[in-house]
């Protein structure tokens, strides 16, 4: 007999399936059984079985941005939901697309310290763009519908809807529900700003005409927007220099004859002279982060300051802009194109031609056979394919990837930009591969990073994806002891791992196809064939631990004032 | 340049809104000094009116991160002038038969109410703003304040403007 009535779980799913959503990456549990249950036959989304509830929201995460998808994680009540919560943070803090569904305890129980009861809504408020508790079932339509469109619309971020267990099981009739969900939602006090301002479209485009010395630091709202393309036509047109902030990276061509690489903490020299230098920034889609800035005070003390940012509290946050535009990055630079005609800046960027070549970034020579990180880059820069998925995890390989490694098309690069999350890349890659099934993803990761969740390996085997793993094995903790060489007289604390247990072994374990490379000859020999496999693949680097990521900024120090210009301190 | 200001927040009165705005101010480090919360004309609704510290700046970034609440709907920063600003005070006050009328006296020139009057103690409501209300309580310390209880400030426009 046909069922004519529909439960909150069927609901929350059917919910999201008819919103477009096909993928979910989770982790069962008791607060959350009606929802697997419904899932066993619910054929419209495929779930993916993480092995740590971190390991699903990275995944959600990674499979959001690389595919500019809204990613949904599903994780039952307490340490279910408190074990997202890292995840959650990285997420907002990049502006990242994501629905976290989490189980509660039932109705009855809450605030009576049930078993696995907490206050998952209270512990993300400030790391959630909002968040739902349902309390009624003839609310969670809506909420889904709401928690979908608020996180990718306007500054895309994470949402989070706490369902009690009670209101899973509850069933209302079909009819109803059908009603229900046909209604539209009212979100009074949310109306994001997509078309710039006319008026300050102008004055934008009066400052550019004059400047002599302009130059466009791109962010991350140039992807999140879809606006490389436009960018790319603006920058032409204007003739003027980019440079990229970290999550930039992509959104304009590395390769471009324009482009100055990434500026900031560890930007490239050119980059952190022509902020300096510049008469114009034309911020798009940035957020003046301390990691970008410097010491603020200090930071592009000649420039006027275009602020393009779809967030209107961005505007004048951290740096006071000449002009805000507050709008969709896409319409806005298209707008501008269609003010300007063609610019020269030739004087200035023979200047920055000249930093380039004074300025390249250095391979350390060694004289036998070992290999020193930036060596293992470079190579990795010239093998991979143009339109491949990077996700790196957090530390000195992080910043080698954005040093060496050319990202000539949007969203090739995945990684934690704002809060740093170690134990991101390998879950961000399987989303990403999932997202992306006919594209290369790589992932470069460290020793120590590849550590903190490196149970979620059998993914790659359960789901048959062909990532491949780039270990960077220094035995230590790079980038934190590179910071205790540098500003503690190397007094080298808690950062040695010397003790690293064996992870071609560890590929193994897992079933896949692993290897160590040691010197130049193994690499040279080996890595082109591996990366052309059309299985997962682990390459364990044994490099040398003694290398850092040069340039870099002191803490507080203005950009230009950087250290190891020429690749030694 | 640093100086208190009131901002009005209406918002839809959701389960932990207030929650969510004082969570706000703390991740960012606004400072508040007062905090009025109440229903409005309008169903559904909360204003709560803030007393918050800060220049021109911080004032804006606190606009628009307010703003940014997704049930909140309206944020506004009243300027100096043209705005009626109230408070709201009860006060204790020790009191003995001599000293009684003296109290009940000051309290008729600040038009105050007296709510309650013990063997030894005596109990005023005064509605004003903030200085006289700080100036009433200079004139108690005399006799002894027992207690004193405010609500913060309230704000409004003068004019049919919100």
């Amino acid at each position: 007999m046909e069922s004519k009535t529909i439960s909150g779980a069927k609901i929350l799913l059917e919910c999201l399936s008819r919103l477009g959503v096909t993928d979910m990456f989770g982790y069962p549990g008791g607060s959350v059984l009606k929802i697997y249950d419904e899932l066993y036959d619910f054929k419209k989304i495929k779930h993916y079985l993480a092995r740590h509830e971190q390991g699903a929201i990275h995944g959600a995460d990674g499979y959001a941005r690389s595919s500019g998808k809204v990613g949904v994680c599903l994780a039952t009540s307490g340490p279910g939901v408190t074990n997202i919560v890292t995840g959650i943070m990285t997420a907002h803090m990049d502006s990242v697309p994501l629905l976290a569904i989490t189980g509660q305890v039932q109705t009855a129980l809450l605030g009576t310290d049930s078993f696995q009861e907490t206050d998952i809504v209270g512990i993300t408020i400030p790391i959630t763009k909002t968040n739902y508790l349902v309390t009624n079932i003839r609310d969670l339509p809506r909420i889904i519908k709401e928690a979908y469109y608020l996180s990718k619309t306007g500054r895309p971020g994470p949402v989070l809807i706490d369902i009690p267990k009670d209101i899973q099981s509850t069933e209302i009739s079909l009819d109803e529900f059908e009603d229900l969900f046909k209604k539209d939602f009212i979100l009074e006090g949310y109306d994001p700003i997509y078309k710039g301002h006319a008026g300050q479209i102008k004055r934008a485009t009066e400052l550019i005409k004059s400047s002599k010395n302009p130059l466009i630091i791109s962010g991350a709202g140039i992807l999140k927007s879809g606006a490389s393309n436009e960018l790319l036509i603006f920058a032409e047109k204007i003739n003027c220099p980019v440079t990229c902030t970290f999550l930039g990276l992509g959104g304009f061509p590395s390769n471009h004859k324009l482009m100055l690489g990434m500026l900031g903490l560890h930007g490239t020299v050119p980059s952190n002279y022509a902020t300096k230098q510049a008469d114009l920034i034309i911020a798009a889609g940035i957020r003046f982060d301390e990691r970008v800035t410097g010491n603020i005070k200090e930071f592009c003390p000649n420039a006027k300051i275009i602020h393009i940012d779809i967030d209107p509290a961005e505007i004048d946050k951290n740096i006071v802009s000449n002009v805000p535009i507050v709008g969709d990055l896409n319409n806005v630079l298209n707008k501008l194109n269609d003010n300007l005609q063609n610019l020269a800046h030739e004087e200035w960027i023979d200047k920055i031609n000249t930093w380039k070549k004074e300025y390249p970034l250095i391979i350390p020579e060694n004289h036998d056979n070992s290999l020193v990180p930036q060596y293992v880059f470079n190579k990795l820069n010239t093998l991979l394919k143009e339109d491949t998925i990077i996700a790196t995890d957090v530390g000195q390989h992080q910043m080698w990837t954005a040093q060496f490694i050319n990202f000539n098309k949007p969203n090739t690069l995945i990684s934690s930009g704002g809060a740093g999350t170690m134990g991101f890349g390998l879950p961000a890659a399987i989303g990403a591969q999932i997202a992306n099934p006919n594209k290369n993803v790589v992932l470069i990761v460290g020793d120590g990073s590849i550590q903190m969740t490196i149970q979620e390996l059998i993914l790659l085997k359960e789901y048959n994806l062909p990532i491949k793993i780039i270990i960077i094995n220094n035995s230590c903790l790079g980038m934190v002891r590179q910071l205790q060489e540098v500003f503690n007289k190397k007094r080298y604390s808690q950062v040695d791992l010397t003790y690293n247990p064996d992870f071609v072994k560890i590929g193994e374990a897992y079933d896949i196809k692993s290897m160590k490379l040691s010197t130049k000859e193994d690499l040279n020999e080996n890595l082109e064939n591996l990366l052309n496999l059309n299985e997962p693949v682990l390459i364990e680097f044994v490099v040398d631990k003694n290398q850092n990521v040069l340039p870099m900024v002191p803490s507080n120090y203005s950009i230009d004032k950087m250290i190891g210009k020429k690749g030694v301190i | 340049m640093t100086k208190t200001s009131e901002v009005l927040i209406i918002t839809k009165n959701t389960n932990g809104i207030v929650a969510r705005i004082m969570l706000l101010f703390n991740k960012r480090g606004y400072l508040v000094q007062k905090m009025t919360a109440g229903a409005t004309n309008k169903e559904g609704y909360a204003r709560l009116t803030l007393s918050v510290e800060g220049d021109e700046q911080i004032l804006h970034q606190i606009q628009k991160q307010v703003y940014k609440i997704i049930d909140v709907v309206k944020v506004k920063i009243f300027p100096e002038e043209n705005v009626l600003r109230r408070e709201l005070m009860l006060v204790k006050v020790n009191s003995s038969p001599g000293t009684r009328s003296q109290i009940i006296q000051i309290a008729d020139v600040y038009r105050g109410k007296i709510l309650d009057v013990a063997s030894n103690s005596i109990v005023i409501e005064l509605t004003g703003k903030v200085p006289k209300l700080r100036g009433f309580l200079e004139l108690m310390k005399e006799y002894g304040i027992l207690e004193v209880a405010k609500t913060g400030t309230l704000a409004m426009s003068r004019g049919e403007k919100i």
